[in-house]
């Protein structure tokens, strides 16, 4: 933070309260979806602040978009994961000559 | 002619002409000498203004020349020198000529004499060197026999005394004073004024003590005194000089680096040093022995220097280079910022780069740190208020701030180099000596002491009122170090490890093949080559725990974490325990947790202490409960932020405040008020109110939020929930399993009160 | 508002030196204005209290063209943190050149650790160099009214060198649509 501009936290602060509108009138599940939107966005502060574009909110966009990518990601490997098992436990409970099948 | 040797000790105006210097011999006494010294300032602006000055000074004790000298940004100008011999008609001549030519600039006018002395002659505070002196004690030649940047110079044996009441004064009246020299203690007491001052007096006699360290000396001790002495009669000079007496600087109230300072008036002594540990700004970080080192290396007398902020230091140290350099310093002038277009002013007002931790707990965390990183791009790239800017060809340029650097040495890398290089190499003996090294402490002292001014040189260059400073040069300092942080972050990713996080000048990285200070070698030699700064691995941590937002859990906080070290002892940051104003009580119990989980160098096990951990909680309310904890460890220190009527709301250190202004106690702002939360109509109770405070009156359920907070602080990046821990400290449940192991909507305690007991869906 | 930039633009067409009082520190007033300003060309503000507008500049700037960076390369800034650097920077900027903007003058000026008599002398000092500005270029100079000594004594000086005054009205709050329902 220099002595003439905001903060990139006040910064993202300012943008979140700007939707606040737009917050309002949705449904509460939408507004907790949100939510994770604006916690993404406070947490790559630093990478928001680097960006040399003059508008953060040109940058929060590919934060959020991060973020949720990460969260599939997560959300796959954990499903692989999870079909593997399955798929092993079925293994060994066929009869021998269907597993060879 | 005689010729003395021993340490530079004191040195201030002589009434009639010239300084009185004070000299610290190798034979351990101490000696008074004269010298005639002129003091010189000057002054430029349009050819008829000068003249009208020079007919005006005809007329005064002055020897007047014409010069040339340097002004740091306009190169060689014309200027009128102005030479005086006695010393002490500098003030009222200077307000004379301001006040007759206002609009000529002038040089050289608001500095310490002993800078003035310390350019002419390379003698410094505490300085070894020669002395040649004629039959009457007047120096007719001084010497330096060392430099201030030696590692390990010979210093005097400064003989000490001790001064210090019972009590706080403003606390309550003292009833006896404790005096203390060498292996000998006194205890005089209070209610025999008379003998008191007798026996200070046959004590300053006897022992001829250098350094007086008192407590509360500033703002209480020696005005009592001068008080009793005037009551008994008896006389009582503190000073070496008989000729003195006392000085004394008013208190004054101040915001620095965004907090309110306060500095209670200050007594001066005259060829000895009088220092009050309650009334210095960072000298309890260091001790004499830093004071010294800093007074050594600063040009700024002892008695100055331990009271007042290390931005002082440096500037000392800017003006004793220019002085050095024949360059001028300016009076009330100030150079404005360089322009620069939007996108420019985007780029650089910016501060240090600070990486969001990722919460939770990691093992081998090794922090690396660039040693005095910003002082160290001043040295190195050269940054200076004259060098940013420029249009030289062979200047460096730094695209995006549409600016270049010169190459040519500027006035603050000349300044900090010889201090920055001694730090690196203190910091280097330091990691690598034995704590029973007879050094250790000495070169700890110097290194804090060191630590200070350089921490300050880089917010120099961009303070408001700094004569040297250009907010460009500061920007570009910023500027630097984010890029040389961003790319030690890539080079670490490079070579395999996870920045866990970044802090302007550290960055917090592990690997799971990574254990030891040695792996982190081939790291550290690419960053240097590719930064040309020094850096190097501070510790490797067995386990560090980084704390999230008490708000949101998923947010991690930057630079609050606790990290367990090899020796069983932690390094911490932004914890209850570390924050002035946080209860003793409470600090102790977050200690305690410390000391429970660093039992555990395995992360994954920490869990396992929960149970212990518990208990030593339950013992901790119970005294709570009880009321039987000392009142002393309720205390709540805080500083007052402003003065008092501009408070809109009075927050509880305001009340504590009014509390004591009503009883026509002196509060300033930056004063750290004392007090207790209660359970009365006002809230709380300022500790220097002197009628007796009811105990029963302590708010106990406020001291338990305190500390349930507190205590969630370390265990929340254990997976510790909010909730979870309220029931175990404050519903009497325990647990049926560490936190973490299941799913968190089965996480509950076992017998808990579920009338009371909320689950959390999320 | 709206007037005082019609005026404002005007006058930038021309020189002279145009004061503007303002009530409040008026930093929407401000932006706006300075959006106005830069849209017509480049403009060099200095700012007294080292205040600047932040990314509502842009954005308002973006409401009105497409060409968003070129249009804040109209705009060159510095900010002041004493009075002695408010008079360097003004004392450094050239005779000629394009319309300045001079955000809350007396900002610095109310500095009490530095003598009266000096921050007298240095206000002085300022209006000579604004004088010699205005005679070449169109020079804004904004200031906030304050109820205090130091305002009435400092005032006189800006007033001396002034071509015209405006006083800024703050901006009325915008009419929201009250809750139906």
């Amino acid at each position: 933070m220099g002595r003439t501009l905001p903060s990139t936290t006040q910064i993202a602060f300012d943008q979140i309260a700007e939707l606040k509108p737009f917050y309002e009138a949705l449904r509460r599940t939408d507004q907790l979806i949100l939510d994770r939107f604006f916690e993404s966005i406070l947490q790559h502060r630093v990478a928001i602040s680097n960006a040399a574009d003059l508008l953060p909110m040109e940058v929060m966009p590919f934060v959020i978009l991060l973020e949720e990518h990460k969260r599939n990601s997560q959300v796959y490997n954990e499903l692989y994961i999870l079909i593997e098992a399955i798929e092993n436990k079925i293994k060994l409970l066929l009869p021998p000559e269907e597993n060879q099948t | 002619m005689r010729e003395y040797i021993g340490w530079l000790f004191d040195l201030y105006v002589h009434p009639k002409q010239g300084i009185v210097l004070w000299l610290i011999g190798e034979d351990q006494k101490a000696h008074f000498f004269t010298q005639p010294f002129q003091l010189t300032f000057y002054a430029s602006g349009p050819f008829h203004r000068l003249r009208q000055l020079w007919k005006f000074l005809m007329a005064k004790p002055v020897r007047l020349n014409r010069a040339q000298r340097k002004d740091l940004h306009e190169g060689m100008k014309d200027v009128l020198e102005i030479n005086l011999l006695s010393l002490s008609l500098f003030e009222e001549l200077f307000k004379e000529i301001n006040q007759r030519f206002p609009d000529l600039l002038y040089y050289d006018v608001e500095l310490p004499l002993i800078l003035r002395y310390a350019a002419k002659y390379s003698v410094f505070p505490l300085g070894h060197c020669k002395i040649e002196v004629k039959e009457d004690q007047e120096i007719s030649e001084i010497t330096p026999l060392g430099t201030p940047w030696q590692l390990d110079p010979i210093l005097p044996n400064l003989r000490v005394l001790q001064i210090r009441p019972d009590v706080n004064p403003s606390h309550a009246a003292p009833r006896y004073l404790s005096v203390h020299y060498n292996c000998f203690e006194y205890q005089l007491s209070l209610t025999d004024p008379g003998k008191l001052l007798f026996s200070l007096n046959s004590f300053f006699r006897q022992f001829d003590p250098d350094v007086i360290l008192t407590s509360y000396g500033d703002p209480w001790l020696f005005s009592y005194l001068e008080e009793v002495s005037k009551a008994t009669g008896i006389p009582f000079n503190p000073n070496r000089d008989p000729a003195r007496s006392i000085r004394r600087k008013k208190e004054i109230s101040f915001h620095n680096y965004g907090q309110a300072h306060y500095r209670g008036e200050q007594v001066h002594l005259f060829g000895r040093w009088h220092i009050d540990d309650q009334n210095c700004m960072t000298f309890g970080d260091y001790g004499l022995m830093g004071a010294i080192e800093q007074a050594r290396v600063t040009g700024l007398p002892v008695q100055e220097i331990a009271r007042r902020s290390p931005g002082a230091g440096i500037a000392a140290m800017q003006n004793l280079t220019a002085l050095r350099c024949s360059i001028l310093i300016p009076y009330q002038q100030q150079k404005g910022e360089i322009p620069k277009t939007y996108n420019q002013l985007v780029a650089s007002d910016r501060g240090g780069l600070v990486f969001e931790p990722l919460p939770g707990v990691f093992s081998n965390v090794a922090i690396i740190d660039f040693v005095s990183m910003y002082p160290s791009i001043i040295v190195e790239y050269n940054i200076s208020p004259e060098t940013v800017g420029v249009e030289e060809e062979d200047a460096f340029p730094l695209p995006e701030m549409g600016i270049k650097v010169s190459s040519r040495e500027g006035l603050i890398p000349a300044a900090l180099r010889p201090m920055v290089e001694k730090r690196v190499e203190i910091r280097r003996l330091l990691k690598t000596m034995h704590k029973d090294d007879e050094r250790y402490v000495r070169y700890h002292a110097y290194s804090n002491a060191l630590k200070w001014l350089c921490v300050v040189a880089y917010g120099r260059l961009g303070f408001a009122n700094s004569t040297f400073g250009r907010i460009n040069s500061h920007e570009v300092v910023s500027f630097i170090g984010r890029k040389m942080l961003l790319r030690a972050k890539e080079i670490a990713e490079d070579q395999g490890f996870t920045v866990l996080h970044a802090y302007v000048d550290s960055l917090f990285i592990c690997k799971p093949d990574a254990v030891k200070e040695d792996d982190f070698q081939p790291l550290l030699a690419e960053i240097k080559q590719e930064t040309k700064l020094a850096i190097e691995v501070e510790e490797v941590y067995s386990w560090m725990a980084f704390v999230s937002s008490r708000r949101n859990p998923r947010l991690s906080v930057a630079n609050r974490f606790f990290g367990l070290r090899s020796d069983g002892d932690y390094k911490i940051r932004g914890l209850a325990l570390r924050r002035e104003d946080t209860p003793l009580f409470v600090a102790n119990a977050q200690r305690q947790i410390l000391q429970i989980l660093a039992r555990e160098k395995d992360p994954s096990q920490l869990t396992s202490l929960l149970s212990d951990i518990l208990r030593m909680l339950q013992q901790r309310i119970s005294t709570l409960n009880n009321r039987i904890v000392p009142i002393e460890e309720l205390l709540v220190a805080q500083t007052l932020s402003r003065e008092l009527n501009e408070y809109k709301v009075l927050s509880p250190v305001a009340r504590a405040a009014d509390q004591l202004r009503a009883i026509e106690k002196n509060v300033r702002m930056g004063q750290r008020i004392k007090y207790f939360h209660t359970r009365t109509k006002r809230g709380i109770h300022a500790w220097d109110v002197p009628e007796p405070f009811n105990p029963l009156l302590v708010d106990t359920a406020k001291y338990k939020e305190l500390l349930f907070r507190a205590v969630h602080e370390v265990l929340q990046p254990l997976g510790v929930t909010e909730n979870i821990l309220r029931n175990w400290m404050f519903s009497d449940a325990s647990y049926l399993l560490p936190p973490g192991v299941l799913h968190p909507r089965l996480e509950m305690p076992l017998f808990a009160n579920l009338n009371r007991l909320r689950v959390d869906i999320s | 508002m709206n007037d005082i930039f019609k005026l404002t633009i005007d006058i930038t067409e021309k020189r002279g030196l145009v004061l503007i009082l303002t009530q409040d520190n008026a930093y929407q007033s401000k932006t706006n204005l300075i959006a106005e300003l830069i849209l017509n060309g480049p403009l060099f503000v200095l700012s007294g209290n080292e205040w600047l507008p932040a990314f509502a500049l842009p954005r308002r700037i973006r409401e009105r063209t497409t060409m968003m960076k070129e249009t804040m390369g109209h705009l060159y800034t510095t900010r002041a943190s004493t009075c002695h650097r408010l008079f360097d920077s003004l004392a450094n900027i050239p005779s000629k050149g394009e319309p300045i903007l001079v955000l809350d003058l007396l900002h610095t000026f109310y500095d009490a650790d530095i003598p009266l008599r000096v921050r007298l002398f240095r206000l002085r000092e300022c209006c000579r160099e604004l004088k010699r500005l205005a005679f070449y270029r169109p020079v804004i100079v904004m200031v906030q009214e304050r109820e205090t000594e130091d305002y009435e004594k400092f005032i006189p000086a800006l007033g001396s060198i002034t071509d015209k005054t405006f006083t800024l009205v703050p901006e009325p709050q915008q009419l929201r649509q009250p809750a139906l329902f």
